[in-house]
């Protein structure tokens, strides 16, 4: 007498056509990519995944074969890499992600972003105030390499001459310069931005010493009427730097309230929801410092006309607020909508 | 199921339990990568040292370039590749690893931001504040170095200590990293017993009461004897388990006198008939009756 064939054998039997056609996909899109694969195989790919993981599915529940069961795991988890891993380019990712995803983002934390700014601008005030106050201060908010040989002692031209020097000498440095800024500036960015996970009350004080610093160069330009001056040295690039710097403190300061008060949510979930948008945050922001540090380290040397230097400030500032605000996708959306209307 | 292997669940609500990726496997990744990184962007960097010399260019400018290039280079390196390459890199696809989403859906573009950008913080960071503290923090105390110094290795070693072996940059994504699996399907054991190879001098047969004796985990380690002895035969192992069976189930000839390896498929291929039909209507046996 025979042994009858056994139902899970059965059902394998009935089935693992579809898996090995599955399994030979993948190993071609495995090697390949999946450009190597034409457009039926590509349709039948999800629907193969899907049989693949129904067939998983009633293994577990009829079969006691264990390859069986563990081949179509592993079946199932090459397929869902594919099926469900990303399919963006980086370069349309990149796209999307500075025309939609990173204006909105930013809006949506936007009273963030106005307390660190208003975190700035008590620094600012501070230490344009104690330094005004007391020239001496200055040395205790500044750094020697910040400095950058500029100090109560300056005289006016001294001071002048850094605001408004275009030789060649300096252009050499300017490079240097720039690179200097930008990793500067970036790194206080992404220093806010690591900080905010121990809690975000460093951010504050980090974002706030910034701002003493600034306040204490002001002081003392000021101080000699040298003030409409120092602010058209520092404005062409500040604006975008300081609103990169205040976006990554805000990110930070969202990331440590998410760890204080994390609300209905467990705390590692928090940090991770928010982790995430924080990370894309100072992401977005490194097109901005670097645009700062061009700005700082070409234009700014090359343009020593003040009423062009406070131009390109208020243009600056314009253009991102137009495309930080709904504004601009308003816009874009309404133009979306006008061709989608044109459509015959 | 192992400490290294973690349950996702998929869109369709099926349960998959992958199994983690090694740290040897991802430091190795990391590694090819880091190599083929360094080796880029060194070349590029003398390509460009070559291009603002003949301009003539100052050393500054180029220094500026030259680390912007190698900050863009190292951090779109992996972004690029994980997003186009679906959670790979060279280095990953050389060590079979690649990342998933940990939660079972679909991997994002964001999450592949924030795993890598972390690393930025976690990784590059510290190591540069360990190779030369004075570029980022000028005049650092002793102590800058040793808190980098033990945040690097703490970092280092969470992907080897930690819960699920995820690195700070996966905690923060909600990532995984797993080992691309290779099971393949072979024949069926029970199958094998009722093919071509079976002859006509009778078959085995067990009554309900000798099959109730055994459950699915011996069931399993069957299987697994009898594929490994039809690759590289091991027949002292098959008469020794005879022996066992035997004697457990009360069979009515000596162990001396049965064909062990028909012997063994044909309980193989009962036992599992005998343990799927109580599968089948709910029961699942894991283990004999003592």
């Amino acid at each position: 007498m025979g042994a009858p064939i056994l139902r899970s054998y059965r059902f394998r039997r009935e089935r693992q056509s579809s898996w090995l056609e599955l399994e030979t996909l993948m190993n071609r899109a495995e090697a390949d990519g999946l450009q190597s694969l034409d457009s039926d195989q590509l349709s039948r790919l999800p629907v193969l995944y899907r049989a693949a993981l129904s067939s998983l599915s009633v293994a577990r529940a009829i079969s006691l074969d264990k390859n069986v069961v563990s081949y179509l795991t592993s079946l199932a988890i090459r397929a869902y890499a594919f099926v469900y891993g990303t399919r963006h380019s980086l370069r349309s990712s990149i796209g999307g992600f500075f025309l939609d995803q990173y204006p909105s983002l930013v809006w949506s934390m936007r009273l963030w972003v106005a307390a660190a700014m208003i975190t700035l601008g008590l620094g600012v005030a501070g230490g344009f105030a104690l330094t005004e106050r007391n020239p001496d201060a200055f040395y205790s908010l500044v750094s020697e390499e910040m400095a950058g040989g500029r100090s109560p002692l300056s005289t006016d031209e001294e001071l002048l001459e850094v605001l408004e020097s275009p030789d060649d000498q300096r252009l050499d440095s300017l490079g240097a310069f720039a690179s200097f800024l930008f990793t500067h500036n970036a790194r206080i960015g992404l220093s806010c931005f690591t900080i905010g996970i121990a809690g975000g009350i460093p951010v504050v004080a980090l974002v706030f010493a910034n701002g003493l610093t600034l306040g204490a160069f002001a002081a003392i330009h000021a101080t000699r009427d040298l003030g409409f001056e120092f602010w058209a040295w520092v404005l062409p690039h500040g604006v975008t730097e300081l609103l990169a710097v205040c976006l990554c403190a805000a990110a930070g300061m969202k990331l440590g309230a998410a760890l204080l008060f994390p609300g209905r949510r467990r705390r590692l979930d928090a940090l991770v929801i928010e982790g995430r948008r924080a990370a894309n945050v100072v992401l977005g922001t490194i097109p901005l410092f670097l645009l700062a540090a061009l700005i700082e380290g070409f234009f700014r040397q090359l343009m020593l006309d003040e009423t062009i230097r406070y131009l390109v400030a208020a243009a600056t500032a314009l253009g991102w607020l137009i495309y930080f605000t709904p504004v601009s996708r308003k816009w874009r959306a309404s133009r979306l909508r006008d061709e989608w209307d044109d459509r015959p | 199921m192992s400490e290294r292997s973690l349950s996702v669940l998929t869109p369709e609500m099926v349960r998959l339990d992958v199994e983690l990726a090694e740290p040897g496997a991802r430091l190795g990744a990391f590694l090819i990568d880091v190599v083929i990184v360094t080796v880029t962007g060194t070349i590029l960097t003398l390509i460009a040292a070559w291009f603002f010399d003949a301009l003539g260019i100052g050393d500054a400018a180029f220094a500026a370039l030259a680390m912007l290039l190698w900050f863009v280079l190292r951090n779109f390196y992996f972004i690029g590749f994980e997003l186009g390459w679906r959670g790979r890199t060279p280095g990953k696809k050389v060590s079979s690893i690649r990342v998933i989403a940990a939660d079972g859906g679909a991997l994002t573009a964001d999450q592949i931001y924030a795993r890598n950008l972390t690393r930025e913080i976690e990784l590059f960071l510290p190591l540069i504040a360990l190779a030369a503290p004075h570029l980022l923090l000028p005049e650092a105390p002793v102590w800058v170095w040793i808190a980098t110094g033990s945040w690097t290795l703490f970092l280092g070693l969470l992907p080897v200590v930690g819960r699920h072996s995820a690195r700070l940059g996966d905690l923060v994504a909600g990532t995984a990293v797993i080992q691309d699996p290779k099971d393949s399907l072979r024949h069926d054991v029970s199958a094998e017993h009722t093919g071509a190879g079976r002859t006509k001098k009778g078959s085995y047969s067990f009554t309900d009461q000798q099959l109730d004796l055994y459950g699915a985990h011996e069931l399993q380690v069957l299987e697994d004897i009898l594929r490994r002895h039809s690759e590289k035969p091991n027949p002292e192992l098959l008469v020794l388990i005879t022996e066992k069976i035997v004697r457990k189930i009360g069979w009515h000839q000596h162990s001396r006198d049965v064909d062990t390896e028909r012997f063994l498929r044909a309980f193989y291929a009962a036992q599992r008939g005998r343990l799927e039909h109580h599968l089948v209507l709910g029961q699942r046996r894991e283990h004999k009756v003592k």
